[in-house]
């Protein structure tokens, strides 16, 4: 009789290393790509390349910007109430300050491994066993003296019948399922990206000239 | 919500950058100064929108 696979043995061998480290490693290579193709995005659209390759530099691309400021006008007559009127002005934003920028990257990867070993075996037997016998007999005899006669009548019969039927049935089945599970979402933007941001939005801070006695 | 500073007095500006291309202004919470894109760029933030929105559905 056959036996049942050792569920042991069955989970020794998997290569366990390739069903976890893959995933993780084909993560690690998309969000490669991704970084790759948000620099290249950034230094394609928001910056201005100026020289040749080897003494490139990069300068933001800026855009125009409306400000509006509400500008308090004292009365010309005296005691009457001061007017608000806007002033409207334009400073220039570096482009790369309006994108919505962030780390868009695989920030989850689920790998369940789900094997499922199903073994089982089923012997059927059957075993039909009928014998029937029958048995008839009947004897007629008949003696006489004188003439002689003699008559001898017989019958026997027999039957016999025997069956047997023999049923094996053997059953194995496996089954494996792998699933992977992987999320991509935004992670806070590099530190490296916040500080250029940052000096690129304090860029467009007005500048105070110094006064012609020296102060500022 | 993308932010910068106020030209005026330095406070942040907080934005939508769609909004923002739309036409809508935003007004900075230190000294109610409005911001709002000029016309005249308005192209060209629609493009890099438009390419970085790609950027983001590719991946
Ligand atoms: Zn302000």
């Amino acid at each position: 009789m056959p036996e049942l696979v050792s569920m042991a043995q069955q989970f020794t061998g998997l290569p366990m290393g390739d069903l976890i480290g893959g995933p993780l490693i084909a993560a690690a290579s998309a969000n490669n790509q991704m970084a790759a193709t948000q620099t290249k995005f950034i230094m394609d659209t928001c910056f201005q390349k100026e020289g040749s390759d080897d003494d490139a530099t990069y300068k933001p691309v800026m855009i125009k910007m409306l400000l509006t400021q509400g500008v308090i006008n004292p009365s010309s007559d005296p005691g009457g109430d001061p007017t608000i009127t806007t002033v409207d002005t334009t400073f220039d934003l570096p482009l790369m300050t309006i994108i919505p920028m962030n780390s868009l990257a695989v920030d989850n990867v689920d790998i369940s491994f789900d094997m499922e070993v199903k073994s089982s075996f089923s012997d059927e037997r059957s075993e039909e066993s009928a014998t029937s016998t029958a048995a008839q007999a009947s004897l007629e005899a008949k003696v006489g003296w004188g003439p002689f006669s003699a008559t001898v009548r017989g019958s026997i019969s027999h039957d016999s019948s025997s069956s047997s039927s023999y049923n094996s049935h053997y059953q194995k089945s496996n089954s494996a399922q792998y699933s992977v599970k992987v999320h991509a979402g935004q992670l806070p933007l590099p530190d490296g990206v916040g500080v250029v941001l940052d000096a690129l939005t304090k860029s467009i801070q007005p500048t105070i000239m110094p006064t012609e006695n020296g102060g500022s | 919500m993308n932010e910068l500073s106020c030209p005026a007095c330095g406070k942040k500006i907080l934005f939508d950058p769609q909004l923002l291309l739309k036409g809508q202004s935003f007004s900075c919470s230190g000294c109610r100064s409005v911001i709002s894109l000029a016309n005249e760029d308005k192209k060209q933030v629609e493009s890099a929108l438009h390419k970085f929105n790609q950027l983001q559905g590719n991946n």
